[in-house]
């Protein structure tokens, strides 16, 4: 059990909490690019802070404050100018660092606008995602992850969730639940059900650890019948401080992302990005394929016949914010006690004026940051790949078929070269 | 700001004092095992067990408010408290000891 007090500095993402000013040490994606092309402006919310998203005509991405400055409309309902927004109530205009660059109601010689600005943060895109900063100057690097440099197939579900992003942290320091929730589980429904269970997510965890490294939490599992050179213990996998997790295996490369929206909401977002090595990628424009994860259905239950449906209801099942006051670890909830404890030591070194963990300044170490993670998932070889798109989010997505005929193709073609 | 040192990881295993300041010091222990068949109706000390210390074993500063990180963990009859001290950075996990045990299986053996 964790205290009423600690469990709320564990989880309020607001403005002047303890970890929502830790939080506002790092970027996040708030929407992908090509909804800019169909739209010039988004209402955003992130970190409890309602925003306006916006790409004026000359290419400037702006983060505003919703609410305009003079009778506080909304400028999501504004049009957007060569340069700027402009409220569509009475027509103030707004550049992206907030300036108030025009007031057409009042006379020409006041000088009522220099003396108004709204708030303003930076934006940036990587990936195809528009990413935010709403902390402190001078900002940090947006860290240029792996996945979202590689070269690759990209294919991305996301859904907005009512849950604290933190109950969904903690599910990445939580190995032994993929032999439960989609392990046995997953077997029990297709007992009944007739649901296909993948083979890969069933086998028995004989020792986990956790290791804190300069971006995070390494996660290692060693299975039944593994040894200490298997991939899963090796090399592991990270949880990326503080809110994201590098995740793969036999070709896949995926970023899961848990935005915190505010205290009891999370978007969603599983960022993969394909390439199984040996065959020419087919082509694909800069455009992101992006597609809603349904996670409940018609009658209001949740759909747990893919695995991070399954995910999904064990976290929103938790309650919007987790009653840690009640709950009971054990030694296998090893790896959560370790994620609250970096998030307290985090919180420690922004209120001692220090940059948290995986905060990055250095340009030379921002080119591409390659994280460690297993390739040979579950010592499962080719059949992972296949049961996770099977079996998991990528059977929504409407390049299903593009992306297992691309590693069907590499199989033949690994094939071949062994014969050859 | 100095750089702090590099702190181990140590486990610190202790008898814990006698009655607490007014805190419940439940043990588990001392929480009543079913007897198999026998329901279970209610588990009393669920949400009601404090932690038995109130000093970072590493520095001496209070580790009780919010800014310290104090976690349970329930292995095997003991409790484990997880514990981060934001004022030396000690990292340990502190168990109190109800029973020495002489002779038991290694972990794992």
């Amino acid at each position: 059990m964790l205290s009423k007090e600690r469990n709320e500095r564990l989880t309020r993402v607001g403005k002047g909490t303890p970890l929502g000013e830790l939080l506002r040490r790092y970027w996040y994606p708030i929407a992908f690019a090509h909804e800019l092309d169909d739209w010039p402006v988004k209402k955003v919310r992130l970190l409890g802070e309602d925003l306006v998203l916006y790409r004026d005509g000359s290419g400037n991405l702006g983060l505003l404050h919703e609410l305009c400055p003079h009778r506080r409309a909304s400028l999501v309902y504004g049009p957007v100018e060569e340069v700027g927004i402009r409220c569509g109530y009475h027509g103030w205009l707004f550049d992206h660092t907030g300036r108030c660059l025009e007031q057409p109601a009042e006379p020409k010689e006041a000088t009522f606008k220099e003396r108004v600005t709204t708030t303003a943060y930076r934006v940036e895109e990587l990936g195809g995602m528009l990413w935010a900063y709403l902390g402190p100057e001078p900002a940090p690097l947006l860290p240029r992850y792996d996945v979202f440099v590689m070269d690759g197939l990209r294919d991305v579900g996301h859904c907005v969730l009512p849950v604290n992003f933190m109950q969904i942290m903690e599910n990445a320091v939580d190995p032994t639940h993929v032999e439960w929730l989609h392990g046995r589980y997953f077997r029990f429904l297709q007992e009944r059900t007739g649901a296909k269970a993948g083979r890969t997510f069933q086998g028995r965890h004989v020792k986990i650890a956790f290791d804190v490294f300069e971006h995070g939490i390494i996660k290692r599992r060693l299975l039944e019948g593994q040894t200490e050179e298997d991939d899963d213990w090796k090399v592991g996998h990270p949880l990326v401080f503080p809110y994201m997790m590098r995740v793969g295996g036999g070709g896949a490369h995926q970023m899961q992302i848990r935005v915190p929206i505010d205290d009891e909401t999370t978007w969603f977002v599983l960022y993969t990005c394909h390439d199984p090595g040996g065959v020419e990628l087919p082509p694909h424009g800069d455009r992101l394929v992006t597609y809603e994860i349904p996670w409940l259905d018609e009658r209001g239950n949740h759909i747990v016949d893919y695995i991070e449906g399954q995910d999904i209801m064990a976290w929103v099942t938790q309650g919007r914010i987790a009653d840690r006051t009640k709950e009971h670890l054990g030694k296998g909830d090893a790896g959560i006690a370790v994620l609250r404890r970096l998030v307290f030591e985090n919180i420690a070194k922004v209120e001692r004026g220090e940059d948290p963990l995986g905060v990055i300044r250095d340009p030379a170490k921002n080119v591409r940051i390659d994280l460690p993670c297993e390739r040979n998932k579950f010592g499962a070889g080719d059949d992972f790949i296949v049961e996770w798109i099977e079996g998991g989010f990528a059977r929504y997505s409407p390049q299903k078929d593009d992306i297992l005929a691309l590693y069907r193709r590499a199989q033949e073609a690994r094939k071949v070269g062994v014969g050859a | 700001m100095p750089e702090r040192p590099e702190l181990p990881v140590v486990e610190y295993r202790g008898t814990p004092s006698p009655e607490p300041n007014g805190r419940s010091r439940r043990r588990s222990a001392d929480r009543p095992a079913a007897a198999p068949g026998e329901y279970v109706w209610a588990t009393p000390t669920s949400g009601q067990l404090g932690v038995p210390f109130s000093f970072c074993p590493g520095c001496g500063a209070s580790v009780e408010g919010p800014t310290a990180f104090v976690q349970e963990l329930w292995v095997s009859q003991e409790s484990v408290f997880h514990v981060w001290c934001p004022a030396c950075g000690f990292v340990g996990n502190v168990v109190p000891v109800h029973r020495m045990i002489g002779h038991e299986a290694v972990e794992g053996g």
